[in-house]
């Protein structure tokens, strides 16, 4: 019985501690990206591209607007390659 | 007294436009935090992977209700930002998804790849900043910065960071550039850079040291 319940106890610290470990990376990787942010917004605060992307979305228009056949199947598997890539990261750091 | 009553309403009308002012260039350490902090293999260069991480970074920050989408009113700056939104936005549904986003990103840092080796290195990342501001014309339509067309920005540059107009730059006002690649550019040891060590220094830093 008494080695039951020190078993049990061991158990429970041990699951709390893991606990403890994954609650404090959360913060981690999320402080590691709000920091990245900052930094990134203090040197580019037009998350678009300032003047650098509007030339370059401009550049990139006539390309999209051709999208005959085959261009436009690779931009759609682009664009799902995208959105499965955003999904993954954002669930690495949520994790 | 109308003309300067006429002056000041032109002056609100303009700012409630949201016509941009002209922004004050970062720091080099602001830059330089902000390069460190993207590249995380910490290896001096930043690959189109770590390009795509920061700019998923970006787009989550942005994206307030966390639909997946920047819609127009999640997007916060100048009437550059609006246009450029109007531009990306591809399928015109008045929000940004998270491929048209990455699709721009991906043209930004190919823009600033002078050399195509798919990264950025501090000298591209630097000019990246600069040319956020100054712009930048795609003379031959290949949709990379070439050295002939790096000339008309930087020379835009020159004259944006030259507030004293005295044609040439102090440490001061080349604040966001390294004191060690001033030093560099500074050919003639002047303490000031001329536009031609200007422009000199960032062509020969390109192609591979000053």
């Amino acid at each position: 019985m008494k080695t039951r319940l020190t078993f049990s106890l061991f158990a429970f610290v041990g699951l709390l501690s893991a606990s403890q470990s994954l609650l404090a990376a959360a913060p981690k990787a999320d402080a590691r990206t709000t920091a990245l942010v900052a930094a990134l917004q203090a040197v580019s605060p037009d998350l678009l591209g300032g003047r650098l992307g509007l030339a370059a979305a401009t550049a990139a228009q006539p390309v999209v607007a051709r999208g005959a056949g085959q261009n436009l199947t690779t931009q759609s598997f682009s664009s799902q390659l995208d959105q499965r890539a955003y999904v993954l990261w954002k669930s690495s750091w949520k994790s | 007294m109308p003309r300067f009553r006429c002056v000041w309403l032109a002056a609100i009308f303009l700012l409630a436009l949201g016509v941009p002012a002209v922004r004050a260039m970062p720091t080099a350490a602001q830059i330089r935090a902000a390069f460190t902090a993207i590249d995380t293999s910490g290896n001096g260069a930043i690959s189109l992977d770590e390009w795509n991480h920061a700019s998923f970074a970006l787009f989550r920050a942005a994206d307030k209700n966390n639909n997946n989408f920047i819609d127009a009113d999640e997007l916060q700056g100048s009437n550059i930002a609006q246009d450029t939104f109007l531009q990306a936005d591809t399928d015109h549904d008045g929000r940004l998804s998270v491929s048209e986003f990455m699709e721009l990103r991906r043209a930004i840092f190919h823009l600033a790849d002078s050399d195509r080796n798919d990264s950025l290195d501090y000298v591209e990342f630097e000019l990246l900043i600069v040319m956020e501001q100054v712009g930048w014309t795609d003379r031959n339509h290949d949709g990379r910065i070439e050295l002939s067309e790096l000339r008309e920005s930087l020379v835009k540059a020159f004259g944006q960071l030259d507030t004293d107009h005295d044609g040439k730059l102090s440490a001061v006002e080349a604040a966001y550039m390294p004191a060690e690649k001033f030093k560099a550019f500074d050919k003639n040891h002047d303490g000031q850079l001329s536009l031609d060590e200007f422009i000199a220094g960032y062509r020969a830093a390109l192609l591979g040291g000053y």
